[in-house]
């Protein structure tokens, strides 16, 4: 039996146990017997928890194994649009200077 | 035919090629556009699992809260077992964390490959090379009389840069696109998993916050020996009425699942050089529900 399948069978089970059918049932039992239905409906939720944890962590872990590559893209895009953003800076400047060089060549002629 | 005629001549004599190249390079290359709209979907999607994300912790909590609350009520709780589902709801909420800071990463990324591919750049150079002809046409006027480019050339000049300018982005955007494949294929196939299972956590805790919701807030008052009092109705039907409706939360989430299978083959068709529109705009109505869910799961959770 795999992970997802015994989670699938044990989150039913904890389903079931909910039931307010359950609650009729327990109310003629004894109180021993309520305490210990109570325990084992705790380790029962303890460990749907922890087996569902793991397997986000275990999706976590995979996805921190890309996360070195995405950040490589992201350090690529940002150097992309600054490139983009330098090339028309760069035209501008030059056009202000020009535009100064031809204020001067006129104060002079 | 003077001299300025001849220069402007070969302005557009040396220029030609240039576009021809440039356009020529990125024909064959994705569109803007189409890794925009992508792009824009994986923000989207990146947003509604984040949302997903917080929802999910929070109602794990809760869940756990109603089901500490209804085992108290069959029979008494000890302290033991209160301290590991507490610490069980903070193991949780650690790997929950980590899977919003790598999801805030990739957001990063799908905001970045948007930006690039809306990009203002290429107009913003053929403005700028207008104006900078014009400053060059300044110093010929005032040193032989008249400009050096006449109108046609300078427009020409400028849009020479814009296409240039396009194709620079063209090229980034292919090149990105190409050396991230792999690793952004992977991405969503595991995202897709994620979505999954997160989605069978949110419906069992949401089905274990129902039934025990719904056995003290609706069936509890109902079976007690006194009958519900007049002034407390309203609550009850009230009550009962989320206690029915919780079911469809959980529906619209299991219809949504697919969202990010169908994301991966719109990106598969991006990279393929053709977009499929309808994938994406599939994959974006399915991100709608899941943040519309994600609400309906605060809105399920509110503290009763």
């Amino acid at each position: 039996m795999t992970r997802e399948q015994l989670l699938f069978q044990l989150r039913n089970l904890e389903l079931q146990l909910l039931r307010p059918e359950v609650d009729d049932f327990l109310k003629t039992q004894t109180e021993a017997y309520r305490q210990k239905f109570v325990a084992l409906s705790f380790d029962l939720r303890i460990i749907i928890m922890k087996l569902t944890t793991s397997q986000l962590s275990d999706i976590a872990d995979r996805l921190e194994d890309l996360s070195d590559e995405i950040q490589e893209g992201i350090d690529a895009l940002k150097g992309d649009i600054a490139t983009l953003d330098k090339t028309v800076k760069i035209i501008n400047i030059f056009s202000s200077v020009v535009g100064f060089a031809a204020r001067i060549v006129g104060l002079a002629l | 035919m003077n001299t300025f005629t001849k220069f402007n001549k070969s302005i557009a004599r040396f220029l030609l090629p240039i576009v021809f190249v440039s356009v020529l390079n990125s024909a064959c290359w994705l569109s803007p556009k189409e890794a925009a709209r992508f792009a824009k979907a994986g923000t989207t999607y990146t947003t509604a699992m984040d949302l997903l994300l917080v929802r999910s912790g929070d109602l794990s909590i809760d869940a756990n809260s109603e089901f500490t609350l209804a085992q108290d009520s069959r029979g008494n709780v000890t302290t033991d077992q209160y301290v590991m589902l507490r610490n069980a709801d903070r193991e949780r909420l650690k790997v929950i964390n980590r899977l919003r800071r790598h999801t805030k990463l990739l957001a990063k990324y799908f905001e970045l490959l948007f930006e690039l591919s809306t990009s203002k750049a290429p107009e913003e150079t053929s403005s700028a090379i207008n104006g900078l002809v014009g400053s060059i046409n300044s110093v010929g006027t005032e040193i032989r009389g008249s400009g050096i480019f006449t109108d046609a050339a300078r427009t020409a000049v400028s849009s020479v840069g814009q296409v240039i300018v396009t194709a620079q982005i063209r090229q980034a955007i292919n090149r990105e696109l190409n050396a991230r494949k792999i690793v952004i294929r992977q991405e969503l196939v595991t995202q897709e998993e994620l979505l999954k299972i997160l989605s069978a956590d949110i419906e069992q805790n949401l089905n274990i916050a129902n039934l025990t919701k719904e056995r003290r807030l609706v069936i509890a008052p109902l079976t007690a020996v006194a009958p519900i009092r007049p002034e407390d109705i309203n609550k009850w039907k009230e009550n009962r009425r989320e206690a029915v409706r919780a079911q469809a939360t959980i529906d619209d989430l299991n219809t949504a699942s697919d969202a990010v299978k169908k994301l991966r083959e719109a990106y598969e068709s991006l990279l393929s050089g053709n977009l499929d529109i309808s994938r994406i705009n599939d994959a974006l109505s399915d991100f709608e529900i899941i943040i519309s869910t994600a609400e309906s799961i605060k809105e399920a959770t509110g503290g009763k």
